[in-house]
């Protein structure tokens, strides 16, 4: 068939063309109509006039970007350091979560610690953050009142917008929300590793501790090594409806993100050159950072992402 | 597989040194932690959970926030409130219908994608593949797309939540994967009886594709469900096209002229209307959080057995 002339052959699928078409449009116009736009960076763009008419700007939008280098490396600092620690502190937790959980022996509470550990992932963030609300407020938080009614603390702890807690706070709220979620793969791991080896262990005399460190752990850690690859391929994006809630006046020079600062600047402000000037920046370095994950798992797994 | 089951034989050669009860002591000690830390993020998801169900059922003068797991004075008012609160129904029905009819198109077109690029011999098979991954990891940006979708009409209009979702990327990956491991002779059987593509692909693979158009179906719609950062970018200023997670993020942002004062207006309607009738805006933000949350809880089954499998086409397998 694939010697036939490639006319022929375009016309012999002709309905799948036409099948792939109305998803082909839309990605044309929503997709990569709007990449030209990117070339308000390159000028003075302003609302109301044609962005073909817009005069040309060169890169004196970059240039603003590195003379507010420390704000945008604050920016960075943030976005980098929060998705880093998220990434090492939920994968490490749902690897031992996921073996603990291996090893409880009653398949009834080993389904139901699952199901409710995987509930928060289907949570929108506005129910985390009421949630976190409800908890840790400075005021009516019932963990303040709690810490209060002990005579620990005098006056509540701003757990919500002390800058000091922004890391931490962003950290274990990805933590509760994703343990389910990256344990359901870690445990999918672990159902592919041969029951035999855990049966010769056992008339070896091997003990729960010694199967743990010389059976599952070794089994877990190219499934840990690939997610950690995988996971940093998204080390420059933040989730926007985290973010729009978790960031206040108080916490922003530790709680920023990209795509907040985006916000701030292009949508708040109206600095459209600018923003979008700090948005190629950021795609760039992103785009390139996962090609660089995407050749490393490919390497190590035969196999891609995409 | 359990512990349970395969007794551990006595070694033969020892009795029981001091190594032994140095391993029996760490196994216990071990086994002990992992049952506290399983408890702990039992306790420690579900609840949060339970405890924001208990604050929205329990009444207001009674209620003072401490750590507790029973309602104090059952009164179901704020529910009583909030689903009599016009802006409230308006988020509601909003939400239901992005979520229904947004998957729906979504799934219809992404499959047909799909199909197309699992096509062995099309020519630029390759180019379609690429042409669709290339945006899952390069985006135009916020404020350029902001402005084409000014210039196509999609802002301040319900179908800014539909249109620029039905091509799902990640989805398509999935369909097209499982597609991929589908036989490739009943296709070729079908072919010499004649059909072609579209009946090939409507009759044969699409019933085929059932547990992996659940997966993507399912997971768009939670998808949809949860989203409220289309809002704040196109639709903030036309109340009446908020979802619910929008109307319930003006509540706890506590963003001005918004729901936010709903929740207080509520709260003091009922106080106005005599003593039986008290609610608190926070009890009234607790139910709305409730009636949130309880759709995603009963297709919660459902989305966790067809997630997973989809989860697992998808990701890594060790």
């Amino acid at each position: 068939m694939s010697k036939q002339h490639l006319t022929k052959r375009i016309a012999r699928y002709k309905i799948i063309y036409l099948m792939m078409l109305p998803g082909f449009l839309l990605t044309l116009v929503l997709a990569y109509f709007p990449m030209g736009g990117l070339y308000m960076a390159f000028s003075y763009f302003r609302i109301g006039r044609p962005l073909f008419e817009a005069e040309f700007a060169g890169l004196t939008f970059f240039r603003y970007v590195i003379r507010d280098s420390t704000l945008m490396l604050e920016v960075l600092r943030n976005t980098l350091a929060m998705n880093i620690l998220s990434i090492l502190v939920g994968l490490t937790v749902a690897l031992f979560f996921s073996i603990m959980l291996n090893e409880v022996g009653n398949r009834h509470i080993k389904k139901i610690i699952q199901s409710v550990s995987f509930m928060p992932f289907f949570l929108s963030w506005v129910i985390v953050y009421n949630i976190m609300q409800v908890f840790l407020s400075a005021g009516t938080g019932i963990i303040n009142v709690f810490l209060m009614d002990l005579g620990v603390i005098d006056h509540g702890i701003m757990f919500l917008s002390d800058p000091s807690l922004s890391w931490p706070l962003v950290v274990l709220s990805n933590l509760w929300r994703m343990l389910g979620y990256n344990a359901v793969i870690f445990l999918s791991s672990i159902a592919g590793i041969d029951t035999g080896l855990y049966e010769a262990a056992n008339i070896d005399g091997a003990d729960r501790l010694h199967r743990i460190r010389y059976i599952t752990l070794p089994a877990l850690l190219p499934t840990f090594q690939i997610l950690l690859i995988l996971n940093f391929g998204w080390v420059f994006s933040s989730n926007f409806e985290q973010f729009f809630l978790f960031t206040n006046a108080m916490n922003r020079p530790t709680m920023e993100v990209f795509d907040m600062f985006i916000f701030r600047f292009g949508m708040r402000q109206l600095n459209f050159s600018y923003a979008t000037a700090v948005g190629i920046l950021r795609s760039v370095a992103g785009f390139i950072l996962l090609i660089i994950v995407n050749q490393i798992s490919k390497r190590m797994e035969g196999s891609s992402v995409a | 597989m359990g512990a349970k089951t395969l007794a551990r034989p006595k070694r033969p050669k020892q009795g029981k040194g001091a190594y032994d009860i140095y391993r029996t002591a760490i196994n216990a000690a071990f086994t002990g932690f992992m049952w506290l830390f399983l408890l702990f993020v039992l306790f420690i998801t579900a609840y949060p959970l339970w405890y924001v169900f208990i604050y929205s059922i329990s009444d207001p003068t009674a209620f003072s926030p401490t750590f507790q797991f029973l309602p104090n004075g059952i009164s179901l008012e704020a529910y009583l409130r909030v689903f009599t609160n016009d802006g409230f129904l308006n988020a509601f029905f909003i939400s239901v219908a992005r979520s229904t009819i947004g998957p729906i198109v979504s799934g219809v077109v992404t499959m047909m994608i799909a199909y197309g690029v699992s096509t062995r011999d099309l020519p630029g098979r390759r180019f379609f593949n690429w042409y669709f991954l290339f945006t899952m990891y390069f985006s135009a940006g916020l404020i350029p797309t902001f402005l084409l979708y000014q210039s196509l009409g999609l802002v301040n209009s319900f179908w800014v939540y539909i249109v620029p979702s039905i091509v799902n990327v990640f989805g398509m990956i999935l369909m097209r994967t499982y597609i991929e491991s589908l036989p490739a002779e009943m296709k070729e059987s079908a072919y010499i009886d004649g059909a072609n593509d579209f009946t090939i692909f409507y009759k044969i693979i699409t019933p085929l594709c059932i547990p992996v158009i659940a997966a993507v179906t399912l997971f768009a719609a939670v998808h949809q469900w949860n989203a409220y950062f289309d809002t704040v970018i196109y639709n903030a200023t036309e109340p009446r096209l908020h979802p619910l997670q929008y109307f319930l993020v003006q509540m706890v942002a506590g963003i001005a002229g918004g729901s936010g004062d709903a929740a207080a207006q509520m709260a003091a309607a009922a106080a106005a209307q005599g003593a039986t009738a008290r609610v608190s805006p926070t009890v009234v933000r607790m139910a709305v959080t409730v009636v949130t949350i309880v759709p995603i809880s009963l297709l919660y089954p459902f989305i966790q057995r067809y997630f997973m499998k989809g989860l697992l086409v998808g990701s890594v397998k060790g």
